[in-house]
C-alpha cells in the first residue's frame, strides 16, 4: 500500500473517528456549559437526560417510531422482496425501481411531500405519519438486505424440499424463511437505527406535542447545548457502534468486503 | 428396508415405471427436449448420458415436475403427471449441489420428508437411523451439515431421498463436483444400493465411464434427442451413429466408400487404402460410410503382419504419450484427415517411425451416413 | 398418515394448507407476485401521491394574508426566479450546488484510497476497524453528526483546544463554508468508500501485480488499471453522493450558523417560518427535478455516446 493511500486513510480515519470520540467524551462532562476538554467528568448529562421530561418523552417517541417503522417495513418489504427476486413477471423491473423511489428522491422533497399529504389528511401531530414517511424512505435498505440474503440462497434447496414432499407453505416456512433470516435481521436492525435517528421527515411532520428525540436535540442547539443533549448523542453513537459491530461480524458481510485469493 | 409398492419383482414383464411420449420442452426458439420417447423399466438403473446442453438434466427435471413441458406426455407408474405438482409425485432426487438444508442437522434433514408426511416421532427416529445405516453412516445424526466431509454429505443426501421409500430415484449429476477417488467410491455405492433396495434409478451424467459402470441401460442424448438406448456393452461395440461412437471411449472414425465383395465387405478410404470388415452391415454398395475402430483394438507392427483376420493401414507415429495404464499414440495416415488414435498397454515405437496399424476385422463397426 | 405421535404444530400447518386449498390459492399463482408487491407498492404510492400534491400546490398562488389558496398561476415559480426574492433563491441554489460539488470531489479523493485499502488489505483487524468506523456515521443520525462537529468547531471546542496546543488561535471556523464543508465530509467520504468497494473488489488483484511486474509504478497502476476498471462504480458513487449532499439539512443549518442556508434549509424555513406550503412545494419540486436530471444524466450520456460514436461508424 503506497504512502498516498496511507495518508488518505489516516485523514479519513481522523475525519470519521474523532467526532465519535469527542461526543462520547463530552457526554461524560461535568460542566454546565459543554466545552472541550471537559473541566470535570461525571454522569451528570445522563442523569439530566433521564430527569428531563421533555427529552425523555422524546426518546420514548423515537423508540416507538423505530418499532413502527420496523413493523411496517417488514410487513410490506419481505413479501415484496421475495416476489421481486424469485418470480418472473411483467413490470418486475419497473416495480423494483418504483419501490426504490424513497431513496432516489432528495430527503427534503420527500419530507415536504409527506407534509402536504398529511396536512391535507389532517393527521399532523400524530406519531404514525412520521413512521410511515420514514418507512417509505428506508424501505430500500431492508429490501436490499433481504434480497442479498435471498439471492445467495441455493434455489435447489426449495426444489429439493418440493421433491421431498413439501408444498409451498411448508417450503417457505422451513427452507426459505430460515435461509433469509440473516438478511431480515440485519435489515431490521439497520432500519430500526435509521428510524430512531431520523431527522428531516420528523422535523417537517412534528408539532410541539410529538417531537422525536433528534428534533428535541435540534431545538436545544439554537443556543449553547445543555448536557442532556450530549448524553443523548452519546447514546446514539454507542447504539450505532454496537449495531455496526454486530453487522460486520456476520459472516455474510465479510465476503462482501474482502476478496481473498 | 421394506417396500410396499405396486411394482412386481420381475423387472421385465410389466409396464414401464416412467414413460415419456413425444415430449417437447422449448426455451425460446430452441428445443431443450426435442420430441423424446423414453421408457424406463421398473427396478432398472438407467443412465441418461450426453454432453452439456443435450437435454438430459431437463428430462430429469421434467420427470420430477420442476419444469413443465409444452407437448407430450409423461407417465409415472402409469399415471399422467401433467397436473401433479412435484411434492405429490413421491420421487427421490439428489442434486449436484446436494441441496442439504444448511440450517438443519443431519437428523432433521433426513427426517424432513417424513415430517412432511406427518409420520409419528418414534417412527421417524427409527426410519432415520435405518436409512443412515443403509448408506453406512451410523453415527452422525446429530451433526450439522457443514461439519461433514463431501462424501458424507453425498450419503446423507441419498439417505434423505430414500428414507420414504420412493419408487423412483433421480440423480442429477450428483458426483460431478467430487474428486476422482470419491466419485468412484460413490458410483460403487449406488450400484450396491440398487442391489439392496427395490428402487428404480435414473442417473444423469456426462461421464461415460460412470454411465458404463452404473447402468443396466444407457440412453445417449444429443441436442435434445435420444440417439440410442442400449446397455453399455452394446452401445460401445455397436454404436448407431458416429456421435455415439465418439462419445464413448476413444474411437477412430474413418470415412470412406462401402464396397461389397466376395470375402465380405470393404471400406475404401479417400487415400485409396482398403479396410476389410465382416459382412453383416446393411449399407448399399457405393454409399458413403464410416468405419469405427476402437483405439484399444489397434495393434502396432513394424511391418504388415501375415494374418487374414486382421485388416489395417500404414502410418507414421506423430505423438506418443505415456499415460500410466496405457501408452497413447497418434498416427498420421495418408488420405485420412485426423490422426488415428491407438492405446496400447505398452509400446516402444518412437515418434516419426513408420508403423503398420492392424486390427481384427471383427472389431470394425460400420455406420452409414 | 399422521397419528397421535405427531407434534402439535403440524396440525396448525395442516389447517393453513387446507385453508389455502379451499380458497383455491393455487389458482392465484399467476397473480401471486403482484399480490406480494402490492402492500409495498401502496406504501410507496403515498410518496408518489405526495409528490403529485407538491406539483399541484406549486402551480397555485397563495394569499398569505388571508391564508387562502388562490387560482392556478405561476406565482410560486416566479417568486423563485424573479427579483428580488429570486436572487436569494438562486444564490441558495448556487451555494448548494457548488459546495456539494466540492464536498463530492474531495470525498472521492479521500474515499477511493480508503475503499482500496479495505478491499486489498490482508489484515482482518484493520479491515474490520476501518469498516466499523466508517459505517457508524451513517447510523448515528444527522443531528448527532452535526452535534459532534459543533463540539469540535465551536468556541472552546475540540479544534480550538487542539490548535491551542500549538499556540494557534482558533479563527472561528463555525459559520464559514469551511466548517460546513468539513462536517459534510464525515458522511460523504464513507459513503464513497462503501459505494466504490464493490467496484474495486471486482478487479482481479493479479492484474495489478502483473502490471507491477511489467514495470508500472503505483501511480501508473492506478491510472491504467484500477481507475479504468472501477470507473462505473466511481461514476455511480459520484452521483449518489452528490444527490445526498444537495439535500443536506443539518450541517448548513448548525455549522453554518444560519448564514449559509442550503436549499433544504430554505424549504424548511418556508414552512416553519412562513407556513407557505405552496412556495415550499415549488422549491421542493425544483430540487426534485434537478436530482432526477442528475440520475438520468449518465443514461443519457451513454445513449448519446452510443448513438454518436458507435452507430455512426456502421
Amino acid at each position: 500500500m503506497g504512502p498516498v493511500i496511507r495518508i488518505a486513510l489516516a485523514i479519513v480515519l481522523a475525519l470519521v473517528a474523532v467526532p465519535l470520540l469527542i461526543v462520547i467524551i463530552v457526554s461524560f462532562s461535568g460542566d454546565e456549559r459543554l466545552i472541550f476538554p471537559p473541566g470535570s467528568y461525571s454522569f451528570n448529562p445522563y442523569s439530566a437526560l433521564i430527569g428531563n421530561d421533555a427529552i425523555r418523552e422524546a426518546l420514548w417517541r423515537s423508540l416507538i417510531v423505530g418499532f413502527q417503522v420496523v413493523a411496517l417495513s417488514l410487513i410490506v418489504g419481505v413479501p415484496a422482496t421475495i416476489a421481486l427476486v424469485r418470480y418472473q413477471f411483467r413490470f418486475r423491473f419497473g416495480i423494483a425501481m418504483y419501490l426504490i423511489l424513497g431513496v432516489a428522491t432528495p430527503l427534503i422533497a420527500s419530507a415536504f411531500a409527506f407534509l402536504v399529504l398529511f396536512t391535507q389528511a389532517g393527521v399532523l401531530g400524530a406519531l404514525w405519519p412520521i413512521s410511515v414517511g420514514v418507512a417509505v424512505v428506508n424501505l430500500p435498505f431492508l429490501m436490499f438486505s433481504v434480497a442479498s440474503s435471498l439471492a445467495s440462497l441455493d434455489p435447489r434447496l426449495e426444489e429439493a424440499a418440493a421433491t421431498l414432499g413439501a408444498e409451498q407453505v411448508q417450503t417457505f416456512l422451513f427452507v426459505t424463511l430460515p435461509g433469509i433470516m440473516p438478511g431480515i435481521l440485519s435489515g431490521t436492525i439497520m432500519v430500526f437505527v435509521l428510524g430512531i435517528s431520523e431527522f428531516v421527515i420528523s422535523l417537517l411532520l412534528s408539532t410541539v406535542s410529538n417531537q422525536t428525540l433528534p428534533i428535541a436535540m435540534f431545538s436545544s442547539l439554537r443556543g449553547p447545548p445543555p448536557p442532556e443533549v450530549a448524553a443523548a448523542a452519546g447514546i446514539y453513537v454507542v447504539a450505532a457502534l454496537l449495531v455496526v459491530i454486530t453487522l460486520t461480524s456476520l459472516k455474510s458481510t465479510e465476503q462482501f468486503f474482502y476478496r481473498a485469493d | 428396508m421394506n417396500v410396499e409398492q405396486g411394482i412386481a419383482a420381475d423387472a421385465n414383464t410389466e409396464r414401464p415405471i416412467v414413460r415419456l411420449s413425444g415430449v417437447i420442452k422449448a426455451y425460446g426458439r430452441m428445443n431443450a427436449i426435442d420430441n423424446v420417447d423414453l421408457e424406463i423399466r421398473p427396478r432398472e438403473l438407467f443412465t441418461l448420458l450426453g454432453p452439456s446442453g443435450s437435454g438430459k438434466s431437463t428430462i430429469l427435471r421434467a420427470i420430477a415436475g420442476l419444469i413443465s413441458v409444452e407437448q407430450g406426455q409423461i407417465l409415472i407408474a402409469g399415471d399422467d403427471v401433467r397436473d401433479v405438482p412435484t411434492y405429490q409425485r413421491n420421487i427421490g432426487m439428489v442434486f449436484q449441489s446436494l441441496a442439504l438444508f444448511p440450517h438443519m442437522s443431519v437428523f432433521d434433514n433426513i427426517a424432513f420428508p417424513l415430517r412432511m408426511r406427518r409420520i409419528g416421532r418414534a417412527e421417524i427416529a427409527k426410519k432415520v437411523l435405518e436409512s443412515l445405516d443403509v448408506v453406512r453412516l451410523p453415527n452422525i445424526a446429530k451433526r450439522k451439515v457443514h461439519e461433514l466431509s463431501g462424501g458424507q454429505q453425498q450419503r446423507v443426501a441419498l439417505a434423505r431421498a430414500l428414507v420414504y421409500n420412493p419408487s423412483l430415484l433421480l440423480l442429477d449429476e450428483p458426483f460431478g463436483a467430487l474428486d476422482k477417488r470419491l466419485r468412484e467410491e460413490m458410483q460403487l455405492e449406488i450400484v450396491r444400493l440398487h442391489r439392496e433396495i427395490d428402487v428404480t434409478i435414473i442417473n444423469v451424467t456426462h461421464d461415460q465411464v460412470e454411465a458404463m459402470i452404473l447402468s443396466d441401460r444407457i440412453g445417449v442424448m444429443n441436442e435434445g434427442r435420444v440417439v440410442q438406448i442400449d446397455n453399455g456393452e452394446d452401445l460401445y461395440r455397436r454404436p448407431k451413429t458416429r456421435f455415439v461412437a465418439d462419445f464413448l471411449g476413444r474411437a477412430n472414425c474413418i470415412d470412406g466408400v462401402f464396397r461389397k465383395d466376395a470375402d465380405g465387405t470393404q471400406v475404401v478410404t479417400p487415400g485409396g487404402a482398403v479396410l476389410s470388415a465382416d459382412s453383416k452391415f446393411d449399407i448399399s454398395d457405393g454409399a458413403g460410410c464410416t468405419a469405427i475402430v476402437r483405439a484399444e483394438d489397434i495393434e502396432l507392427y513394424a511391418a504388415r503382419p501375415d494374418d487374414t483376420t486382421l485388416t489395417g493401414i500404414a502410418g507414421k507415429v506423430a505423438l506418443r504419450l505415456f499415460e500410466g495404464e496405457t501408452v497413447y499414440y497418434e498416427i498420421a495416415v495418408d488420405g485420412i484427415k485426423e490422426p488415428l488414435r491407438v492405446a496400447r498397454k505398452s509400446g516402444e515405437f518412437a515418434p516419426d517411425s513408420e508403423v503398420w496399424l492392424a486390427w481384427p476385422r471383427a472389431r470394425v463397426w460400420l455406420v452409414g451416413e | 398418515m399422521g397419528g397421535s405421535d405427531v407434534a402439535f404444530g403440524w396440525r396448525i400447518i395442516d389447517a393453513i394448507i387446507a385453508l389455502g386449498k379451499k380458497l383455491r390459492v393455487e389458482r392465484l399463482a399467476r397473480v401471486r407476485p403482484y399480490l406480494m408487491v402490492a402492500p409495498a407498492f401502496l406504501l410507496v404510492s403515498l410518496l408518489a401521491v405526495g409528490i403529485f400534491y407538491l406539483g399541484w400546490l406549486s402551480i397555485h398562488s397563495y394569499d398569505s394574508f388571508l391564508l387562502k389558496q388562490g387560482p392556478i398561476s405561476t406565482d410560486q415559480y416566479r417568486r423563485l426566479v424573479e427579483p428580488p426574492s429570486g436572487e436569494f433563491y438562486a444564490n441558495t441554489l448556487w451555494r448548494t450546488m457548488t459546495m456539494s460539488l466540492a464536498v463530492t470531489a474531495s470525498s472521492m479523493l479521500l474515499g477511493i484510497p480508503a475503499a482500496y485499502f479495505i478491499v486489498r488489505t490482508s489484515s482482518r483487524a484493520w479491515r474490520v476497524t476501518v469498516l466499523v468506523l466508517m459505517l457508524v456515521p451513517f447510523l448515528m443520525g444527522e443531528i448527532v453528526r452535526t452535534f459532534a462537529w459543533f463540539l469540535i468547531l465551536a468556541n472552546r471546542g475540540a479544534l480550538g483546544w487542539f490548535l491551542g496546543l500549538f499556540g494557534i488561535q482558533d479563527g472561528g471556523i463555525l459559520g464559514t463554508p469551511l466548517g460546513v464543508f468539513v462536517g459534510m465530509l464525515q458522511v460523504s467520504v464513507p459513503l464513497v468508500a462503501l459505494l466504490v468497494m464493490p467496484a474495486v473488489r471486482r478487479i482481479d488483484p493479479n492484474l495489478e501485480r502483473a502490471a507491477a511486474t511489467l514495470g508500472a509504478s503505483p501511480a501508473r497502476v492506478w491510472r491504467h488499471i484500477v481507475l479504468p476498471l472501477a470507473w462505473p462504480g466511481l461514476a455511480a458513487a459520484v452521483i449518489v453522493v452528490l444527490l445526498l449532499n444537495i439535500a443536506e439539512y443539518d450541517m448548513p443549518a448548525i455549522l453554518g450558523l444560519g448564514r449559509l442556508p442550503f436549499v433544504a434549509n430554505v424549504i424548511g424555513d418556508i414552512y416553519t417560518l412562513q407556513q407557505n406550503l405552496y412556495l415550499g412545494s415549488a422549491f421542493s419540486l425544483v430540487l426534485l427535478i434537478i436530482s432526477s436530471a442528475m440520475i438520468m444524466l449518465p443514461f443519457l450520456l451513454i445513449r448519446l455516446y452510443w448513438v454518436y460514436f458507435i452507430a455512426r461508424k456502421s
